[in-house]
C-alpha cells in the first residue's frame, strides 16, 4: 500500500496529483526546481522539497535527484505526472530498485511498449486494426507498386529513418507513385543518410481518437470511452472532447471493447491511452500507446465521473480494479481547451512573465485545472501550459455554449494566451459541425480563427 | 552574570579557565549579542586562548530546527516549503553555504562553529543515491552557525551553515 507520494512534476498536473493524494488520504510531497519555488503546488502542499536548479536536466529530468528526494522525505512512491520521466523505463527501474513504487506501468512494461512498430505489431496480433502498409521497407519501385496495389490508393511514402513529418510524399495513383518513389528515396538519402522507404495507406482528413484504458495487476482491463483530439497544431493538441464526432455508436462500442481486451491481453498494466486515426471511412486504426496519465484526462473524468489519477495511484499500489465495465457509463459531452502562454497572433510564440491579473472561470459544469494566481511568474524554462478549461454539457451544443461563457469569464493578464483563439474557434463552422480533422488548422488558418473571436467590451477600456 | 541574562533572548554558556572566561565575556559578549540581533544568526561561538563563549538566540533556534526534515510532521513541511527563499541573513559579510543536491548530509570533520574555512574547501557532501555531491565553500571565513547536521536530509539549496568573512570588523 502506498502511504506517501513524491510528486515529481510541476504546473497544473502537480496540483492535480496533490488533490487526488489528499482525497485518498495519502501524504504528498511536491518536488520542485528552484524556478518553481513560488508555484501554486508548492504553496498549497503540506510539504515540498527543492530537487535542483531551473534546468530540467538537473531537476525534473534527474532520476537521482528525484529518487534521492523521495528517500530524504520518507516517501514510498513517486508519481511522475506526464512528460519528463513519466514513460522512462530506466527511471521506473531505478525507482523500483530503491524499493519505491512507480505510479505507472512497471519498467518491463514501459520497455515492452516503447517501440511504436513493435507495439503496433503486438496489438495487431491481439486484434486491433492498424494502418495497412508495406511489411517493412520496399526494395524498389516495382516492389512499391506491388505493395500499393495491395494496400489501395492513396498511399504515403515514408522515409524509414524519417520523423516529425519529414520525408513523406503522398501518391494518389500508380503514376504518381512511380514519379515520387525515386525522388522520395533520394530526399531520404540526403536528409537522413538512409534512402529506405516504406508505404502506408494515406488517410486524408483524419480524426485523432484515443481510448482511455486502465488495467489492474491481474490483467482486468477496462475502457473509459474515447477522446477526440483532432484539433492540433504541429502535432500538439489544442482541444479535446468526448465523445468523438467521428464514430458511429456501433463502431464506437466495438472499437472500445476491442481496445480494452487487446491491451489487457498484450500485458499492459496501470492507466494508459491507445491512439487511433479515424479516416474518412469512419474506421479507427491503431497508431500508438501513451503509457502515462495524459494532459487531457479530465475530459474522460467529467463524462465518466471517475478520478483517473486516484485510480492510477490505487492500481499502482496493487489494488484490484475497483469497478466493472458496466459501471462506467459516459454521460453528456465534455470539451477541454488548453490555455497556454502562447501568442496565436505570433505563430504561437511562447510567452513568459508575471501574471498581473487572474480570474478563473467557474459555474456549473465548469472546471479549470490551473496553477495560476495573480502575481505568479510564468518561468521561461518549461512548457507553456497555464491551465485546462474543461466544460460539460448534456449535448455537444450545450457544452459549446457553456464553453463560450466560461472562456469569456477567464481573465489572464500579463502574458498573451490562447483564450481568444478558442473563442474564435467556437464561432468556426467546421468546429461547430463536428468536422474537425487533424488538418483543420492548416486548412482554415489561425488568422481566420482569431478574426472570428468576438471582441470583449472590456478590451476597449484598456486594463 | 545576572545582567547578561537580561540581554536579548540570549543563552550564554562558557567553558574554560575562569579568569580567561571572565575577561572574554566582558570583552565580547555585548558585541556578540548585538551581532546576534542584527544578523538573525541562531548561534555564535567564539574561542580564545582555550576559553569558549557560545551565545544562542532562543527564538531563532526554534525556527532553525524546523527548517527541513522531520518529514512525518505536517508543520515541519510548511517550513520546508518556505526554506528555499533566501532568508534575511544577508548582511554583507555572512555567506550561507548551501546544499548542492537533495539527499543526506555529511559535514566534513573540521566543520564546527568557529572553524576557519578556506575558499573552495570541501566542507560537506550530500549523498545522492550513494554518490557524494561535493559542497565547497564559496567564500573563506569562520563558521558562524550550523544550520544542518551530519545525517540530516537536505534539499537542494538548503543552508548548511553560515560563514562569516574574516574582514575589518572581526579582529
Amino acid at each position: 500500500m502506498i502511504k506517501r507520494v513524491l510528486i515529481a512534476n510541476r504546473g497544473e498536473i502537480a496540483l492535480r496529483i496533490l488533490r487526488s493524494c489528499r482525497q485518498l488520504g495519502l501524504e504528498a510531497v511536491v518536488a520542485y526546481s528552484e524556478a518553481d519555488a513560488d508555484s501554486r503546488a508548492v504553496l498549497v502542499a503540506d510539504e515540498a522539497v527543492c530537487i535542483g536548479p531551473a534546468d530540467a536536466k538537473q531537476s525534473y529530468l534527474s532520476a537521482p535527484a528525484i529518487i534521492s528526494a523521495a528517500l530524504a522525505t520518507g516517501c514510498d512512491a513517486i508519481h511522475p505526472g506526464y512528460g519528463f520521466l513519466s514513460e522512462n523505463a530506466a527511471f521506473a527501474e531505478a525507482v523500483a530498485a530503491h524499493k519505491l513504487t512507480f505510479i505507472g506501468p512497471s519498467a518491463p512494461i514501459l520497455e515492452k511498449f516503447h517501440s511504436k512498430a513493435a507495439t503496433r505489431a503486438l496489438l495487431a496480433k491481439h486484434g486491433l486494426p492498424t494502418i495497412p502498409g508495406s511489411d517493412g521497407v520496399v526494395a524498389d519501385e516495382a516492389a512499391a507498386l506491388d505493395a500499393a496495389k495491395k494496400i489501395g490508393y492513396p498511399v504515403i511514402l515514408k522515409a524509414s529513418a524519417g520523423g516529425g513529418g519529414r520525408g513523406m510524399r503522398v501518391a494518389q495513383d500508380a503514376a504518381e507513385l512511380s514519379k515520387n518513389f525515386s525522388i522520395c528515396a533520394q530526399e531520404a538519402q540526403a536528409a537522413f543518410g538512409d534512402g529506405s522507404i516504406y508505404l502506408e495507406k494515406y488517410l486524408s482528413a483524419t480524426h485523432h481518437v484515443e481510448v482511455q484504458i486502465a488495467v489492474d495487476s491481474e490483467g482486468t482491463a477496462l475502457h473509459f470511452g474515447e477522446r477526440d483530439c483532432s484539433l492540433q497544431r504541429r502535432h500538439q493538441k489544442l482541444v479535446e472532447e468526448s465523445p468523438s464526432t467521428a464514430l458511429t455508436p456501433r463502431v464506437r462500442e466495438d472499437f472500445l471493447a476491442r481496445a480494452a481486451k487487446a491491451i489487457g491481453a498484450a500485458g499492459y498494466r496501470n492507466v494508459g491511452t491507445l491512439e487511433f486515426l479515424v479516416g474518412p471511412d469512419g474506421k479507427p486504426y491503431f497508431i500508438e500507446i501513451n503509457c502515462r496519465i495524459q494532459v487531457e484526462h479530465p475530459v474522460t473524468e467529467v463524462v465518466t465521473g471517475v478520478d483517473l489519477v486516484a485510480l492510477q495511484i490505487t492500481l499502482a499500489g496493487g489494488a484490484r480494479m475497483p469497478m466493472t465495465q458496466r459501471e462506467i457509463q459516459p454521460r453528456g459531452h465534455a470539451i477541454e481547451f488548453r490555455i497556454t502562454a502562447e501568442d496565436p497572433a505570433k505563430n504561437f510564440q511562447p510567452q513568459a512573465g508575471e501574471i498581473s491579473a487572474y480570474r478563473s472561470p467557474s459555474g456549473p459544469w465548469v472546471r479549470f485545472d490551473s496553477h495560476l494566481y495573480a502575481g505568479y511568474e510564468v518561468p521561461p524554462y518549461y512548457d507553456s501550459l497555464l491551465g485546462k478549461l474543461i466544460v460539460w454539457g448534456a449535448t455537444r451544443e450545450e457544452a459549446i455554449a457553456r464553453s463560450r461563457a466560461a472562456l469569456r469569464e477567464l481573465e489572464i493578464d500579463g502574458v498573451a494566451t490562447t483564450r481568444d483563439f478558442f473563442l474564435g474557434l467556437l464561432e468556426s463552422p467546421s468546429f461547430l459541425s463536428g468536422g474537425v480533422t487533424t488538418s483543420m488548422l492548416d486548412d482554415v488558418g489561425t488568422a481566420a480563427i482569431l478574426a472570428a473571436a468576438p471582441r470583449r467590451s472590456g478590451d476597449q477600456a484598456g486594463a | 552574570m545576572a545582567k547578561f541574562r537580561d540581554l536579548a533572548n540570549a543563552n550564554v554558556s562558557g567553558e574554560g579557565n575562569a579568569e580567561e572566561l571572565g575577561a572574554l565575556i566582558d570583552a565580547l559578549l555585548p558585541v556578540l549579542v548585538d551581532r546576534l540581533a542584527e544578523t538573525g544568526l541562531g548561534e555564535i561561538e567564539v574561542e580564545r586562548n582555550g576559553a569558549t563563549v557560545r551565545v544562542r538566540s532562543e527564538s531563532l533556534g526554534v525556527q532553525q530546527a524546523a527548517s527541513f526534515g522531520a518529514p512525518a510532521q505536517g508543520a515541519a513541511g510548511q517550513a520546508a516549503a518556505a526554506a528555499p527563499a533566501p532568508s534575511s541573513v544577508s548582511a554583507a559579510r555572512k555567506h550561507a553555504v548551501r546544499a548542492t543536491a537533495v539527499g543526506f548530509l555529511t559535514l566534513s570533520k573540521e566543520i564546527h562553529v568557529g572553524a576557519k574555512v578556506a575558499k573552495g574547501a570541501l566542507v560537506a557532501t550530500v549523498e545522492v543515491l550513494g554518490i557524494p555531491s561535493e559542497v565547497r565553500a564559496t567564500h573563506g571565513g569562520i563558521v558562524a552557525a550550523l544550520k544542518s547536521a551530519t545525517g540530516d536530509p537536505v534539499e537542494y539549496g538548503q543552508e548548511i551553515f553560515l560563514l562569516e568573512s574574516i574582514g575589518e570588523g572581526s579582529k
